[in-house]
């Protein structure tokens, strides 16, 4: 385990890099970088409340990727297990339009997905990243043709028809209701990780494999649950996108597209701690928010952020300065002691 | 009903080729022992370079080597990062994927003022025989897969790659430098990833578009594991998953019921999923695949 100060500076030297790729990104396509800051900057107070409505759902495809991370599997299927979710949770409202049931409903899909990626994964050594991604697309596709064909609304063919409003979850001291529920999520899952026999479990799977399994624990269990609690949480931010902020989908299903992608980042800039993880997903959620001020302003498409993200995402793929520099400047410290110790 | 059956193989020449082309590449990566989940990012930023340089210039061809370069340095990055950095290759992989797309839709907005998708662009011109079409990029995958296929089965140099991913400490005792060589093969591999980004633009399709690359790069990942690393097979299981492709293009126009068009789109992803979990099992990977090797 690193400590907490070398993981924050890597953290901080992730975001670095990831603003002055942005500055170079905006210069090279021949746009004022120190404006176009200003426009993000801007965007962030105006557009507050849609920096809320965004983390809940990236908050929770962040645990999609975390949890299935300490069982040292790579879930980058949340994009598709929201898919699904929201999927669910529109289909659910139409017939019983309540909120919880909703949401239940929703997390349920999105977890099948993952169970499934989870045991293709362990029964048939089929890797969770070539899986997941084919999953996603599935799941894209086939969600778009029910959208289409069946939910589209009447008055408006773009979109579906809306989650009647008894199956709507609203604000609360204009917090949206679903912030609370992503929050409530990230607690859950530190203690389901940090306190429960199965958090144990996937902990010592994914530190290590081998010494896991002889000490007795259940590492294919571990590792399907795993899967499936990652699954629950990426279906879950399907869920809160429709019931908590939309309250529809569109037929490119653009309020989903891309956040389990973006969840990645934050996940990662978190180092998969389920209690930082709101923080980082603030962070990415502010950026979205600012954007859309970007794409009024100067046209920039709000997309054009996946190079923060990606970047932030590249240079925590990356070893830390500090264990770069480490041989180094233990060799500088035995040099040192060494000539001092000539001197005496 | 023949004629059916002869248009999807010819069709599937044409969706088989970026399969081809980033399936033999990565199986060459992987038996070194570096594994890159970044292909599709590789496709989407050489397949962006191609169309503004086809758009620029007006020569497909050019763009399809602006691709390749973009692939080589690419890989030049991932391999140095994963090789002698030691960086964790999943994580970065998934990174360049996301960064690619970022960059694909800032050039889209900035040249052609669309964040969706660019102007039709000049292609590469097809072989016609008897009425059906193919493309001289074909050929050239088979070519490479073949060459690729020799020097990993019957020169020093292949059995120096593979020695990489099985072990590398052994490999290094022998006199290789695991390292670099590691490094160059991915630069090398790059060059295949960028080809099948390129082609993509200036030939199978003939523009750019944010998700012109659809998980293809994710398909060749599978068709890897389904080719038990050889190059041979690879080939034959890219040009099965094009034919799976071809099949929902063809039924589309068969059908003619775009309602269903999005269910057909699933077909290929299906297809590689399906026989992955049949015949993934039976596969071994190379034994350091993925994992950073230390000097000693």
């Amino acid at each position: 385990m690193k400590p907490v100060v070398e993981k924050l500076i890597g953290s901080l030297i992730g975001l670095a890099a990831a603003l002055a790729a942005m500055a170079l990104a905006f210069s090279l396509l021949g746009y004022n970088p120190a404006e176009a800051f200003r426009l993000l900057g801007e965007g962030i107070v105006e557009n507050y409340d849609i920096m809320l409505l965004r983390v809940a759902p990236l908050i929770l495809t962040s645990l999609a990727f975390a949890v299935p991370a300490f069982a040292g599997l790579f879930n980058i299927g949340g994009e598709g297990q929201a898919y699904v979710g929201a999927l669910a949770a529109l289909a659910v409202s139409y017939i019983a339009p309540n909120p919880v049931l909703c949401l239940l409903v929703g997390a349920l899909a999105g977890g099948l997905l993952g169970y499934l990626a989870g045991v293709l994964r362990v029964k048939r050594g089929v890797h969770e990243v070539v899986s997941t991604i084919m999953l996603n697309w599935i799941a894209f596709y086939t969600v778009r043709y029910i959208v289409v064909n069946y939910f589209k609304n009447p008055y408006y063919p773009d979109t579906t028809n809306p989650v009647p409003p008894p199956g709507r979850l609203g604000q609360v001291a204009g917090v949206p209701v679903v912030v609370f529920i992503a929050i409530a999520a990230c607690i859950l899952c530190y203690l389901v990780l940090y306190r429960m026999p199965l958090g144990l479990a996937i902990r010592s799977t994914g530190a290590g494999y081998e010494a896991a399994r002889r000490l007795g624990i259940d590492v294919e269990k571990a590792m399907i649950l795993s899967m499936l609690l990652g699954g629950v949480f990426g279906g879950l931010a399907g869920a809160v996108i429709v019931i908590g902020e939309t309250y529809n989908l569109d037929v490119a299903l653009s309020s989903v597209y891309g956040v389990g992608f973006d969840g990645i980042g934050a996940a990662l800039l978190a180092w998969n701690n389920p209690l930082a993880i709101p923080f980082s997903s603030l962070l990415l959620s502010a950026l979205v928010a600012g954007g859309y001020q970007l794409q009024i302003g100067m046209g920039i498409d709000i997309h054009v952020l996946s190079i923060f993200t990606g970047v932030v995402v590249f240079v925590l793929g990356l070893p830390s300065l500090y264990e770069l520099l480490k041989p180094k400047l233990q060799a500088l410290r035995l040099a040192k002691a060494r000539r001092r110790g000539g001197g005496a | 009903m023949i004629g059916l059956i002869i248009s999807l193989l010819v069709v599937a020449t044409r969706s088989s080729v970026p399969l081809i082309l980033a399936s033999v590449g990565e199986v060459v990566t992987e038996k070194a022992g570096i594994v890159n989940i970044g292909i599709e990012g590789f496709m989407l930023l050489a397949g962006v370079v191609a169309a503004v340089v086809d758009y620029a210039t007006g020569s497909p061809l050019l763009g399809l080597l602006a691709g390749a370069g973009v692939g080589f340095i690419l890989g030049l990055i991932h391999g140095a990062a994963s090789a002698k950095l030691k960086a964790n290759q999943i994580v970065l992989g998934i990174g360049i994927n996301i960064l690619a797309f970022g960059i694909g839709v800032a050039v889209l907005n900035h040249v052609w003022g669309n964040p969706g998708q660019s102007a039709p662009l000049p292609t590469i011109p097809p072989i016609r025989i008897d009425g059906y079409f193919t493309t001289p990029m074909f050929l050239a995958a088979i070519a490479i897969a073949l060459a690729a296929h020799y020097i990993m089965t019957r020169t020093t140099l292949g059995l120096e790659i593979s020695a990489c991913g099985e072990d590398p400490h052994s490999a290094e005792a022998l006199g290789v430098k695991v390292e670099t060589l590691q490094t160059l093969v991915t630069a090398v591999a790059g060059i295949l990833h960028g080809l099948a980004g390129a082609y993509l633009v200036v030939d199978y399709i003939g523009q750019f578009t944010r998700d012109i690359t659809a998980g293809r790069g994710f398909i060749a990942l599978a068709i890897v594991v389904l080719s038990n690393w050889n190059t041979i097979l690879a080939l034959a299981a890219s040009y099965l998953l094009g034919l799976a492709e071809a099949t929902a293009l063809n039924l589309q126009a068969i059908l003619g019921v775009p309602a269903l068009s999005d269910l057909l789109n699933t077909l290929p992803y299906i297809a590689a999923l399906v026989a992955i979990t049949i015949y993934g099992v039976k596969a071994r990977a190379p034994a350091w695949l993925g994992r950073p090797y230390i000097k000693e």
